[in-house]
């Protein structure tokens, strides 16, 4: 099912948990995001969440308004780290026809830590045919 | 090293477990049964490079690194059963005076994913990694 792209998707309090099993899924076991006795000699307060687990989850929601398979380009800036317990939303926040001429869209989202704090920027593209498909629930 | 120099080629082939595994990770809801992959998978297929990155290539001191940017470029969504060749290039490697003094590290790879069987396009990532100024004692 194919979600509005004007509704935010809310994603469950981040767990240690789901830090390890995006380790284990994504093959990334730099030791900051799940040896705590490292993270803390490297100064930080926590493990921290793996960037692309929130580029990831970003990702998710790109999948859940567009369509799976509907991106054609994805890019996204890191702006604050995120941690256990965090509470993420992923927010679209403007939808704009691609300037090329190609019939694709151009789509700004973000990542916000709840209630307001922005912790990763996103661009995509969403493909024509995707868009074809999806008509109806794409504004 | 110089920009253009191919750091690493090799071969990765996508199995279904592990584009469920990941759909998973990333809270994807369908992902028992999901076939194409999530748009972030690209970086299942890079970590052992992007370990080797950092560890070796670079050397760079992880507990100061960190990840600027990363983007990609999609020819076509990747599947369960695709068998991806893939080759890693170094776009830059710059040295850049850190906001609080000393020098950060700035290094941008781009990697290039085609189809092992036909050789057409797939997915082009770009990742940029910054290892920050040393504090000083």
């Amino acid at each position: 099912m194919t979600l509005s792209p004007l509704e935010p998707i809310e994603f469950p309090p981040l767990t240690r948990t789901d830090l390890v099993r995006y380790a284990g899924a994504s093959g990334d076991f730099n030791p900051l995001h799940h040896d705590h006795d490292f993270a803390t000699d490297a100064g930080l307060p926590d493990v921290m969440a793996h960037g692309m687990l929130t580029a990831g989850l970003l990702g998710t929601a790109l999948t859940r308004w567009f369509g799976v398979g509907s991106l054609s380009r994805y890019s996204v800036r890191f702006r604050s780290p995120v941690w256990p317990a965090d509470r993420l939303v992923a927010r679209c926040t403007e939808i704009a026809p691609a300037p090329d001429d190609t019939g694709c869209l151009d789509v700004t989202a973000e990542m916000v830590r709840a209630p307001d704090d922005i912790v990763l920027s996103g661009t995509a593209r969403i493909r024509r045919s995707a868009i074809i498909s999806a008509s109806g629930s794409v504004p | 090293m110089q920009p253009g120099d191919i750091l690493d080629e090799w071969q990765f082939t996508v199995e279904a477990g592990k584009v469920r595994e990941f759909a998973r990770a990333v809270m994807q809801p369908d992902w028992a049964t999901a076939e194409v992959a999530p748009p972030t998978f690209p970086m299942v297929a890079s970590a052992g490079f992007v370990e080797r990155l950092v560890t070796s290539i670079l050397a760079l001191d992880r507990s100061r690194t960190v990840h600027g940017e990363q983007a990609f470029a999609y020819a076509r969504p990747i599947h369960a059963g695709d068998h991806l060749r893939c080759r890693a290039r170094l776009v830059s490697d710059e040295h850049k005076q850190g906001r609080r003094g000393g020098t950060m590290r700035v290094v941008v790879t781009e990697i290039e994913y085609t189809d092992r069987d036909n050789g057409d396009p797939v997915c082009r990532e770009t990742m940029t990694s910054i290892e920050k100024a040393a504090t000083s004692p």
